[in-house]
């Protein structure tokens, strides 16, 4: 019984080593370098100086504290972030790939141009869409703009949605097309003799047949959403005008660690462990819910 | 019937439709590439270019010694093909012994690693930068290539499709007493072709496209890939040349839309237990 | 559903029909492989190569040879004028060339941080902006610049406008070396101004009274009279500079954000917005005025090029908006020189670096046709430069004595906090009390992240 014991031990860990290793040295050590300086003063250069519990004592609790203000005006937009994009980026993804999956005619070039956005880089997506959305001179002067659509609300938050929805909504999709693809058809033959419409297909076999792939593509897009960078950075951009502007909590642990100034790590390492531990719990919360680890 | 008339113009028509305005931000984009830069500083609007130009081309493709573009190429390329190779390997044989193997703790672990991934990754490049120093993979290639192997994302991805691969086949395998490698490459890898391309497609995609990282790890003007090179050819945004920037855009998404023409069919296969075979 | 046999039989036909795939995967397997064993034999190459030369810092390049790792962010076309620089000199075949490396500002200033701390792949000379080098000093990153100064004795303080070479005297010692002064002024279109306000350059200033006269009848005709959101905070700090204001208190360690004088400043520029003086919102400034549609524009002599460029355009450049002619303030950046703390620069090294400083310092011609004013003035006495719009804030005493750095240790701080909401207080959507009082807060707050 031992013998039998000490072989599957040795099996598992040989498949999961070589990537175990590489993310031990490369992912953890960092995180956990950035959890010690998140109990630190440090301004990049010198040696960090250890101040226990302060930081997370200053972001969250001192409410004079400009770090509390930009840290909680962070946090509602990125959670308004989250709960804008997600349901678009799992629901429109899934819309085309579904319309997709009976192959229309001209399928392959609709899924083409449908996938072309996600290639580009976020610079290169940024540089059009500024573009684009000026008053002045861009698209949104032909389409009779009157206000600055990147910095009023609510077209602010439209133009940020249609713009990650433009740009991300191609990876889910191909996911959801390789997903289906692998729902057998004899379940389908099998409930169109039961007479089944196409609506209970879609909900009794097709959605669980994927159900894999859809927790997938929801924690991900989930987790993606609250560490989302990119995009409000183009919308934010000072030349695009003073007025409201939707500044995600990334963005603010990036100014304070990389700004002009001496760097104050500590406090944006706080923010970002703090962040991190919101995203776990929220994930944490997902799988629960949805139990599809049978 | 009525399929037939849905596939044949329902849907194309309405996707018709909607591709048209999808493509609208693309189609501004390459048809300024060909706009003089006063043209796209203008204050009216336009669209398609009152004077053609290649200009912006013959700026960007101008091969030399101080903007090597043919060499910068090469190299994404290379770090592209390499990690998506790697990945495609390391995270199937984890995604096996995440899902086919029974040991303790196996899912506790990772769970861990996958919550571990969804941190911010902003102070990171500071020691990362100082692990991968240690290695001396400063401006070289591997300081590129090995951290993305550590993916989750993929990892969490083709642990998702191996779930969905019925415990039987494995079974069915051992009878004819396969051990836990053979069946690794001989019953499950076979059926993930359609997830493996896309894990192909979206590291090859994400490495082309990678800016940060390459640009703080990359010195050397011979030896860095195409992004941060087209940053030094490009500059600052502002007001200097708006127009070979978006050239260089356009330029940079070839490759990967290549390889998505490539890939397009096996992701879309089907899988090998509904290929018509009679049962 | 899956338990029968069939399954079985399946998997087996599957097996043995797809020798095809198996041929395949084999040689897929043998591609991949190879793939492997290159790359970790690229990876015990690059560990080895790099324990035998010791000395992995930047400066033995692909191209063999020796170099000097020269970063810097001319990415624009201010870009050609040091490459050319840099070309001449490396025509003197001096021991070591120096390797022109140009990035975006952003990129180089994350940059250091991460190469200071693991003390390798640091440039050997960095051109940096005015305003950081306190910030650096204070952290103990700058090497001060006597080995240079001793070699190259024309490098000092006669040669260049005095008041950009005391930027860098810190404590004593001299940490920078200036390369130019960027000046920041107001641009002026000719014919606007002879069409509605014909004599305001009399006295070399526009006055804020002189704005306000000119706004009604320019924005009768939709022209714009001053963008105020165009490099307002230069603006701004000139005004304030004017009225006896400054940014820190006397011991240029304390913020003073909402000052009286700082407050009058941004209300003024307020004013002109409201009053219809100012461009709109999300407007590109530049273009505005390069398009004959604003009477005056505030930026620095650095769009000299992106000016010259543009077709039927009649302009000039003057000295920043005043409160009164008797006191003129022209708010500048500068571009530094520094020796960032680096253990592989060696004493050769720094004697080749301290050659090339001289030779800029010689040649600085070159650099001025980039529009930027030459912080060395051996180029004063040329003719080419006399023409040169930039020429006009050095042509006279007074005209030196107006130029004004931001060379704080804290200025970065203070910087970002005001970029924060600048804007915002423009534009009308927050109160210019409100704005200072929450940049002043925010200043503090991240100076007392600094600890000692």
């Amino acid at each position: 019984m031992k013998r039998k014991k000490k072989k599957v031990n040795l099996t598992h860990l040989v498949f999961i080593a070589p990537h175990m290793i590489i993310f031990i040295v490369f992912i953890v050590i960092p995180i956990f370098f950035g959890i010690y300086v998140s109990f630190t003063k440090w301004d990049l250069i010198g040696t960090p100086q250890w101040v226990g519990l302060d930081n997370y004592k200053e972001i969250l609790f001192n409410t004079k504290s400009t770090f509390n203000r930009q840290f909680f005006d962070g946090l509602k937009n990125t959670v308004l972030f989250v709960i804008f994009n997600v349901p678009l980026c799992i629901v429109v993804p899934l819309a085309f790939a579904l319309v997709l999956h009976i192959r229309p005619l001209g399928s392959k070039i609709y899924q083409s141009v449908l996938y072309l956005p996600t290639l580009f880089s976020i610079t290169s997506v940024g540089l059009i869409w500024i573009q684009l959305l000026n008053r002045r001179f861009g698209l949104a002067s032909v389409m009779g703009a009157k206000v600055q659509w990147a910095i009023t609300m609510p077209y602010a938050w439209i133009a940020l949605m249609i713009m990650t929805v433009w740009w991300t909504m191609g990876s889910n999709m191909v996911i959801y097309q390789a997903a289906l693809g692998s729902v057998p058809k004899e379940e389908y033959e099998a409930a169109e003799m039961d007479g089944a419409g196409w609506f209970t297909k879609l909900v009794k076999i097709t959605i669980p047949s994927i159900r894999f792939q859809l927790l997938y593509t929801l924690v991900i897009t989930i987790a993606g959403s609250f560490n989302v960078y990119g995009q409000p950075t183009i919308m934010t951009r000072v030349d695009l005008g003073a007025g409201p502007k939707i500044n995600v909590l990334v963005q603010y642990i990036r100014s304070i660690a990389f700004g002009s100034g001496q760097s104050a790590a500590g406090i944006a390492s706080a923010m970002a462990v703090i962040l991190g531990l919101f995203i776990t719990i929220v994930s944490i919360i997902q799988f629960k819910m949805i139990r599809s680890e049978d | 019937m009525k399929k037939g008339f849905l596939k044949r113009l329902i849907a194309p028509a309405i996707l018709g439709v909607i591709c048209l305005i999808w493509i609208l931000p693309i189609a501004y984009g390459v048809l300024s590439s060909f706009k003089s830069e006063v043209e796209i500083k203008d204050t009216r609007f336009h669209f398609i270019p009152e004077t053609w130009t290649l200009d912006n081309y013959k700026y960007i493709l101008e091969n030399s010694g101080n903007t090597p573009i043919i060499k910068w190429f090469m190299n994404s390329f290379l770090i592209a093909v390499i990690t998506s190779v790697g990945v495609a390997l390391i995270i199937s044989l984890a995604a096996y012994g995440y899902t086919r193997i029974k040991w303790e703790y196996r899912d506790q672990v990772f769970y861990i690693v996958l919550a571990l991934s969804f941190f911010p990754q902003i102070i990171n490049i500071i020691p990362l930068y100082k692990i991968v120093d240690t290695l001396g993979w400063v401006n070289k290639m591997p300081a590129a290539i090995v951290p993305a192997l550590a993916s989750v994302t993929n990892l969490f991805l083709v642990r998702q499709f191996m779930l969905g691969i019925p415990i039987e086949f494995d079974e069915a395998a051992r009878i004819d007493g396969a051990n836990d490698f053979m069946i690794y490459s001989r019953v499950i890898m076979p059926m993930l072709k359609p997830v493996m391309t896309v894990v192909i497609l979206f590291t090859f995609t994400g490495q082309w496209n990678d800016l940060l990282w390459p640009s703080i790890v990359f010195n050397d003007v011979q030896k860095m890939p195409l992004t941060p090179g087209l940053q030094l050819l490009m500059g600052a945004y502002g007001n200097f040349n708006t127009a070979p920037v978006i050239t260089a855009a356009m330029i940079s998404i070839v490759p990967t839309f290549i390889l998505y023409l490539f890939t397009q069919k096996y992701f879309l296969q089907s899988l090998s237990l509904s290929s018509g075979v009679k049962g | 559903m899956y338990y029968d046999d069939n399954i079985i039989n399946r998997y087996k036909y599957n097996v043995l029909n797809n020798e095809k795939e198996k041929i395949m995967k084999k040689r897929m397997g043998k591609i991949v492989s190879s793939l492997l064993t290159c790359t970790m034999a690229l990876g015990l190459m690059a560990c080895g190569s790099s324990d035998k030369s010791g000395d992995t810092s930047a400066s033995t390049s692909s191209s063999g040879g020796k170099k000097i790792e020269f970063w810097n962010f001319f990415t624009g076309p201010d870009g050609n004028n040091m490459k050319k620089l840099i070309d001449d000199f490396n025509k003197t075949n001096p021991k070591y060339k120096i390797n022109n490396i140009t990035m975006a500002a952003g990129d180089m200033y994350q940059k250091i941080p991460t190469v200071v701390n693991s003390g390798k792949g640091v440039p050997d000379l960095c051109i940096v902006d005015v305003a950081r080098v306190p910030m650096f000093q204070s952290q103990g990153i700058l090497e001060p610049m006597d080995e240079i100064l001793t070699r190259e004795p024309e490098i000092k303080r006669e040669n260049y406008r005095e008041a950009v070479w005391n930027t860098g005297a810190i404590d004593g010692k001299q940490y920078s070396v200036p390369l130019d002064m960027g000046v920041t002024g107001l641009l002026y279109n000719k014919k606007l101004v002879e069409k509605y306000a014909p004599n305001v350059l009399d006295d070399n200033v526009v006055t804020v009274d002189e704005i306000m006269d000119i706004i009604p009848k320019a924005k009768a005709d939709d022209i714009v009279t001053l963008p105020v959101s165009f490099f307002t905070y230069e603006m701004a700090l000139s005004l304030a500079t004017q009225k006896g204001g400054s940014l820190f208190n006397e011991d240029g360690i304390t913020p003073n954000l909402n000052s009286a004088e700082l407050k009058e400043a941004y209300q003024t520029l307020r004013d002109i917005q409201e009053a219809g003086g100012g461009s709109e919102d999300g407007d590109d400034n530049l273009q505005l005025f390069i398009n004959n549609m604003s009477i005056f524009c505030h930026t620095g002599v650095w769009d000299y090029n992106s000016l010259m460029q543009a077709e039927d355009l009649d302009w000039g450049m003057t000295n920043t908006i005043a409160y009164s002619p008797d006191k003129i303030v022209n708010v500048s950046n500068s571009n530094q020189f520094v020796l960032l703390k680096s253990e592989a620069r060696t004493e050769e090294k720094e004697i080749v670096i301290a050659d090339f400083l001289d030779f800029i310092r010689e040649n600085t011609m070159e650099w001025a046709r980039s529009g930027q004013v030459p912080a060395s003035n051996s180029a004063d006495g040329e003719q080419e430069f006399q023409h040169m719009p930039g020429y006009f804030f050095v042509s006279s005493p007074e005209e030196q004595n107006s130029i004004a750095f931001r060379s704080f240790k804290y200025g970065g701080i203070v910087d970002d906090a005001i970029f924060a909401s600048q804007n915002d207080a423009i534009y009308g959507s927050m109160s210019v009390d409100d704005f200072l009082n929450q940049a002043q807060q925010q200043s503090e707050d991240n100076i007392a992240q600094q600890g000692e």
